[in-house]
């Protein structure tokens, strides 16, 4: 792995948290929790799994969002929809509602791309520019989503080509 | 932000514009759940859980002192940085030497964002994280420099030439964060807002 392996080793468990739990939080909603609230939970959740096994985890970043990702697809099953990711929201503004999404109403431009981003992309599609932008590699997706690289390569390679083209959309539509 | 600065009205947007759009847009999230999120409360959560006590507030004799949030404020921008070195530093970037010193130097970041962020830095040890950063993104523009003299194909040049641009942009961003950072620690006209533990 390659994301920052003995950095983030050596962060007690402390610091690692108020570094990092926003991106988690943001991470879940980004595969498409609907409720910001609910993001935080499993955040909450996958950083409390973490603790007692601190120690022995050897890429925290990656060990987190294995566990909030499990966890999401667990409370989208659990809520009697579908199957795990296809049934997450397809749309930013069902995000909206509740305590800090909330504030991407007010944050016009965010929504813009977040529409174009998550609205755009099928959820495993999602689900990998979700861990791309998070810096992990396909490689590294492959291992955590269980998925092959080449799988991994060509589901970021089509999110892409149609994030282009919906944004160049956006900007002939405002011309 | 305006409006208008998402809807570029070009007829084609490049790769990294998405990934730019995206880091912005991901860091401004950030920064909303940063005011929301109650990074205390949430640790003592899991503290109870395992019957045990949080540590008290961010570190020591420095609970509460985030006046303004300006620690906040710049872990926030350090964690955009961070976001556009990993879409700068991503696999197939031409040059792989360049692309390991954009890697180091966003490890480099995230320790200082950490470090910020548990009040556990000293003004020494962020000075050469600092310093560090400014090391790798100097020796990654160079890298790129000099592979831009090779005779490669126009394509390539062109992701090196955009490359520069980031990294020359970063580099100059580094200024303005290195004196946010000190100023955190007091070494700057301003007075010290946090104080951070001097080891």
């Amino acid at each position: 792995m390659s994301v920052l392996p003995e950095t983030v080793a050596d962060v007690d468990f402390v610091a690692f948290y108020r570094a990092e739990r926003r991106s988690l939080v943001r991470f879940v909603m980004f595969l498409g929790c609907a409720d910001a609230d609910m993001a935080e939970d499993i955040a909450q959740t996958a950083f409390a799994r973490a603790f007692p096994v601190w120690g022995t985890i050897r890429f925290p970043q990656a060990w987190l969002r294995k566990v909030a990702q499990n966890e999401f697809i667990r409370h989208c099953r659990a809520a009697a929809r579908e199957t795990s990711l296809e049934a997450a929201p397809e749309r930013a503004d069902r995000v909206a509602g509740v305590s800090a999404a909330m504030a991407l109403e007010q944050q016009a431009d965010t929504r813009e791309v977040l529409d174009a981003v998550i609205a755009s992309l099928p959820p495993k599609q999602r689900q990998v520019m979700d861990w791309h932008w998070d810096g992990f590699r396909d490689a590294e997706i492959a291992s955590q989503i269980g998925d092959s690289a080449a799988a991994v390569r060509k589901n970021r390679s089509r999110a892409m080509k149609k994030l282009r083209r919906s944004l160049a959309q956006v900007g002939r539509d405002a011309k | 932000m305006s409006r208008q600065r998402w809807r570029t009205g070009a007829t084609r947007i490049t790769e990294d514009q998405v990934n730019t759009m995206v880091a912005r847009a991901r860091a401004n999230i950030a920064v909303i759940l940063g005011d929301v999120l109650d990074d205390e409360a949430g640790l003592a959560r899991i503290y109870a859980m395992h019957g045990q006590q949080a540590p008290a507030g961010p570190g020591p004799g420095a609970a509460g002192v985030d006046e303004g949030g300006q620690v906040q404020a710049v872990c926030d921008r350090i964690a955009m940085l961070e976001a556009l070195l990993a879409q700068a530093a991503r696999p197939g970037m031409p040059s792989n030497l360049a692309g390991m010193y954009l890697g180091m130097a966003r490890r480099f970041l995230f320790e200082l964002r950490a470090g910020l962020a548990g009040r556990s830095l000293s003004a020494e040890d962020a000075f050469r994280l600092l310093t560090s950063v400014r090391h790798d993104l100097r020796e990654a523009d160079n890298t790129l420099r000099r592979e831009q003299q090779l005779p490669l194909g126009e394509a390539v040049l062109t992701r090196i030439g955009e490359l520069r641009e980031l990294t020359s942009d970063l580099a100059g961003q580094m200024d303005a964060l290195a004196e946010k950072v000190m100023r955190l620690f007091g070494h700057s006209d301003t007075p010290s807002v946090v104080p951070v533990p001097q080891h």
